[in-house]
């Protein structure tokens, strides 16, 4: 590799052949960023051939770079304990239209922190969100040492979701706006991917040392410089020309470079490397390959110095010559890439997988809607030995959108970002939900809000219910009784309820208190909600009546619960005294509370209690009304015939006989 | 949705469940605004941050929002924040998930040089730096003696230092009052999970005074209420469903105006201190909704959609899928504010 700290002697200077030649070899050739150079497509003659931290020009105006950075306000401050990827990365991905291609990534993560010193510099750059394509810019970061090894590693992983990113962008995804000619695209494209994701170390200008090592002494050697930095200066730009004339003026300048080949005989060193140099203008793959110290350069050598106007499908071409020369190392990055340049790309996004979910994840998503990925065969190995093809096919998209979001549905805090994944999956995403809502752990009821959110959003009926039934025990194990009745209603819960109602008439059949009761008045029920609810209800309206003094409308509702049958049996003993008051308070008012009909009735529910089937239940309510309903507090003394209220039921018939003498008597 | 005005986002560390505005005398002339953000759902690492939006230079108005949001402080807060309010200019209250009510004093500091401030590893790199200082905390809302409950949320009267009242509601059940003085004769109204509205008069604490709810809706949630400052007869409430209903507390029979600007659970509600008829709502839907119950002609050459007479506009942001769980305006720096579960700062300068 070159070595970083080697300069380039500025005035004239002799090498000794030992150790220049390892050092030139490298330097010479197209692994540089500043050999792909510039934006604009031409070829960057100032930029090649020599290596010099000191020659740090074009490094420092930052020109090269074409890196979007979004400032961040205020500046990201990296908290030591806070794992990045859970706290910046998943919640900024997204993918928004962007000015070259109607597609760009916002990975969102935040550049970490790591050179508290350098303050203010360091600051600057702490305040940006890197949005792909970003390499160019954490380049300039990759010699800093990380003090956190966690910090470090994420950042890898971003520049290869970067890399992976950006080269599917160039070789798969359309491009909308003509930023160069269509024939010219995709060598320029490449030339920047490869100097954005895979840069190496500063490089001085190919003019600054061709100038440094030209003595103009009229030598040989020095009118092959000079011819050198003209085919340099002279390279047609394939994005200023059109087709036909680019390769007429191309075909030209390639036997401008062949006529001065074969005038070199390359007898020195330096012809040598000129004659080396001038191989990679004209496209010479083996001198390329040869040169170049990775399968990226290669491909960006080769691409551009020998076949500039190819398009995404030559490219696996090149790359099979390139794979017989070069090993490409094992990475998951480099797998992918391999894969994604043979437009295999399902077996590019498996490899993406080891990369980063965030990655496979919103790839397939973003191939699958180009229609570039559909389904593949789930066949294990096992299977494919036995020939066994009944496991149906997978949806390449839902499967990584699936595991995506699988992994952020138990963090504590990015739970909600999981199911907003689910949600674009159509096909499994339903399932997953229902299966993964019950199972986020819930306290109190604004996170309980938040999952019947989700659950109602999604038509997850079932787990909605399933989360209420949850809050309304856990309401009614603190007593909160309003609380777990709404809860337990929402849940369709009626056995619950049930009890609950049971608990609450029981309550009153051993104290004669209204205390439970009151809590029903806070619970706003409608036509549909559950009979018992709506009993008590009716029945708490009844008493406030009763308190009121309005026994006329006491008397109406009383009517219709002992109509509705819905108390149980324990309970109309109770039901059928709370007609006594009435009946003594119509009495002292002279009123008629009950009509004929209605005193019937409730003689003939009288006689049902009373009566040998019910003989038990009866009995027992009245010992425990025996404890409250007392004379001291008020009520007529009480007898297992509840004579009283016979007494005052027969004295009612009698009213109604007397005040209107065309009703029925009641012993007809 | 074609008519979603855009709002700026910014990274807030942590899912936000309040955001506040100090209630601060301010006048014109001042150059910048406090406010504070209170988190949920983060396990051990709930905190409040006090934040200072500044005006940003008028030569630099071109490239970035007229307005710039800073870190200044922050603080741990023990249990998710339920609700928030600043008292005067430097005492900021919070009630918790776990049923408390604290109280937290601001100061602004000279930064020593020998002092740096770490706390939550985070460096001020401003003029002045501010400290919050827990300095009382009561504990209110309880099932049980060894149980708490989550307070669900908070109100003061007046806006003061001076003779304050507080009241804290919790899922308890329970509406815990203090620092009332006993010459007060106020009303408290409710809203809650069973649909209801309910007037408690002070004197008498037990019982109701009224209870009214939405005969179109009857059941559905209410999560939110805000008494009109100007006109106090004047309430509203957000609901679960994505009302937004005005009620006149004279009137109580029935609401007399009544939205649906949102699909579902309507977060928090504010009556424009200025511009009548004007409220702004947020909600589970991830937008924030701007009414106006009264438009005018020339309003409604303006974004939104009009529907029962009544003006609706909504903002959103595309880094923002999920809740925005509370909103908060200042007049004066005429800026809107809202707190959203993706871990956003929303903002946008409203007239």
């Amino acid at each position: 590799m070159s070595n970083p700290e080697f300069r380039i002697p500025s005035a004239d200077f002799t090498f000794s052949t030992e150790r220049d030649l390892s050092d030139v070899d490298e330097l010479a050739f197209p692994q540089t960023t500043r050999f792909y150079g510039r934006d604009n497509g031409s070829f960057d003659s100032e930029s090649y051939l020599t290596s010099s931290t000191g020659d740090a020009a074009v490094e420092q105006n930052g020109t090269i770079y074409n890196s979007r950075k979004v400032y961040l306000n205020p500046l990201y401050m990296h908290d030591g304990e806070i794992n990045w990827s859970n706290t910046n990365k998943t919640l900024g991905a997204k993918f928004s239209p962007n000015s070259i291609n109607g597609l760009v990534c916002y990975v969102f993560g935040k550049e970490p922190k790591e050179k508290g010193e350098e303050a203010e510099e360091i600051l600057n750059q702490d305040q940006q969100v890197y949005t792909c394509p970003l390499s160019g810019t954490i380049d300039d970061r990759r010699s800093i040492k990380f003090k956190d090894e966690k910090v470090h590693s994420e950042l890898s992983t971003f520049q290869d979701i970067s890399a992976v990113w950006e080269l599917c962008r160039i070789i798969y995804i359309p491009s909308t706006k003509q930023e160069y000619n269509q024939f010219g695209q995709l060598s320029l494209e490449l030339r920047k991917w490869i100097n954005l994701c895979f840069p190496l170390h500063r490089l001085a200008g190919a003019k600054t040392f061709l100038k440094g090592i030209d003595k103009n002494d009229g030598s040989e050697l020095s009118d092959y410089i000079k011819l050198v930095l003209d085919i340099l200066d002279s390279r047609p730009h394939v994005a200023d020309l059109e087709y036909h004339e680019f390769n007429l003026r191309r075909h030209e300048w390639l036997s401008k470079i062949s006529d001065l080949q074969t005038k070199i005989r390359g007898e020195s060193f330096l012809e040598g490397r000129i004659y080396d140099i001038l191989m990679i203008l004209r496209g010479h793959t083996k001198t390329i390959i040869e040169k170049s110290s990775s399968w990226q350069e290669a491909l960006g050598g080769l691409v551009y110095h020998g076949r500039p106007t190819c398009d995404a499908q030559e490219l696996k071409n090149i790359m099979n010559v390139i794979l017989k020369s070069i090993d490409t190392g094992s990475t998951p990055v480099d797998d992918a890439l391999i894969e994604f340049i043979f437009r295999r790309v399902e077996k590019g996004i498996q490899h993406c997988e080891r990369i980063d979910l965030w990655l496979s994840a919103h790839l397939s998503d973003i191939l699958n809607k180009l229609d570039l990925v559909g389904r593949i065969h789930s066949q294990s190995s096992h299977q494919r030995q036995s020939n066994i093809t009944t496991q149906p096919d997978v949806d390449i998209r839902e499967h990584y959108l699936l595991s995506y979001a699988e992994s952020m549905v138990f963090h504590t805090t990015l739970w909600q970002l999981g199911f907003k994944y689910f949600e674009q999956c159509e096909l499994c995403g339903y399932s997953y939900m229902s299966q993964l809502v019950v199972r986020i752990p819930f306290e109190d009821e604004y996170k309980t809000n938040k999952l019947l959110s989700i659950c109602k959003e999604n038509g997850l009926t079932f787990q909605e219910k399933t989360i209420s039934r949850i809050m309304g025990k856990k309401y009614w194990q603190n007593e909160r009784y309003a609380s777990a009745i709404v809860y337990f209603i929402n849940a369709g819960d009626t056995a619950s309820l049930e009890v609950i109602y049971r608990r609450f008439l029981d309550n009153y059949i051993d104290t004669g208190e209204l205390t439970f009761l009151n809590t029903i008045e806070s619970i706003q029920l409608d036509d549909d909600s559950p009979v018992s609810i709506k009993f008590l209800s009716r029945y708490r309206f009844f008493h406030a009546l009763k308190q009121n003094g309005e026994i006329q409308r006491a008397g109406t509702i009383l009517m219709e619960l002992l109509r509705a049958q819905v108390a149980p049996i324990s309970f109309w003993p109770v039901l059928l005294l709370n007609a006594l008051p009435l009946l003594q308070g119509g009495k002292a008012r002279k009123m008629i509370i009950f009509s004929t009909q209605d005193t019937l009735e409730i003689l003939r529910n009288l006689q049902d209690v009373t009566s040998f089937v019910y003989q038990e239940e009866f009995s027992a309510c009245i010992e425990r009304l025996k404890k409250w309903h007392t004379v001291e507090n008020g009520y007529p003394e009480l007898d297992n015939n509840l004579t009283s209220l016979r007494l005052a039921l027969l004295q009612n018939s009698a009213d109604c006989y007397i005040e209107n003498p065309s009703s029925p008597w009641m012993f007809e | 949705m074609p008519d979603l005005e855009s709002l700026y986002a910014q990274h807030a560390y942590g899912k936000l469940s309040k955001v506040r505005f100090s209630a601060s005398q301010q006048t014109y002339d001042s150059r910048f605004t406090l406010f504070a953000t209170g988190t949920w759902d983060e396990k051990e690492k709930n905190a409040l941050t006090l934040w200072k939006s500044e005006e940003t230079p008028i030569s630099l108005r071109n490239l970035v929002p007229s307005y710039e949001n800073k870190i200044i402080a922050k603080i741990a807060h023990k249990g998710d924040v339920r609700d928030m309010q600043f008292i005067g200019d430097n005492l900021l209250l919070t009630s918790s998930s776990k049923g408390c009510v604290h109280v937290f004093n601001c100061v602004k500091f000279e930064r020593d040089e020998t002092e740096r401030e770490t706390d939550f590893d985070i460096e001020m790199h401003v003029d002045h730096a501010y400290k919050m200082h827990p300095i009382i905390t009561h504990y209110l809302h309880s099932f049980s003696e060894n149980k708490s409950a989550a307070a669900t949320g908070m109100a003061i009267k007046p806006f003061s230092t001076q003779d304050l009242e507080i009241a804290s509601v919790g899922e308890d059940g329970k509406l815990v009052l203090f620092k009332v003085t006993d010459q007060n004769h106020r009303k408290i109204i409710t809203a809650g999970s069973s649909g209801q509205l309910r007037l408690f008069d002070c004197r008498n604490p037990n019982k109701p005074c009224a209870k009214f709810y939405d005969p179109a809706h009857p059941r559905d949630a209410l999560n939110c209420l805000k008494v009109n400052s100007s006109q106090v007869h004047q309430i509203v409430s957000g609901s679960s469903q994505g009302f937004v209903t005005i009620w006149d507390t004279r009137n109580l029979s029935k609401p007399e105006k009544q939205t649906h600007p949102h699909k579902n659970n309507v977060y928090e509600l504010i009556f424009h201190p200025y511009r009548a008829g004007i409220l702004l709502s947020c909600s589970e839907d991830g937008t924030i909704g701007i009414m106006d119950f009264n438009p005018h002609a020339e309003n409604l050459r303006h974004h939104g959609t009009l529907r029962d007479s009544i003006l609706i506009r909504k903002l959103g942001s595309g880094f923002n899928n999920l809740a925005i769980n509370s909103i908060d305006y200042n007049p004066v720096a005429r800026l809107l504010i809202g707190g959203s579960d993706s871990q956003n700062l929303l903002s946008k300068e409203l007239e």
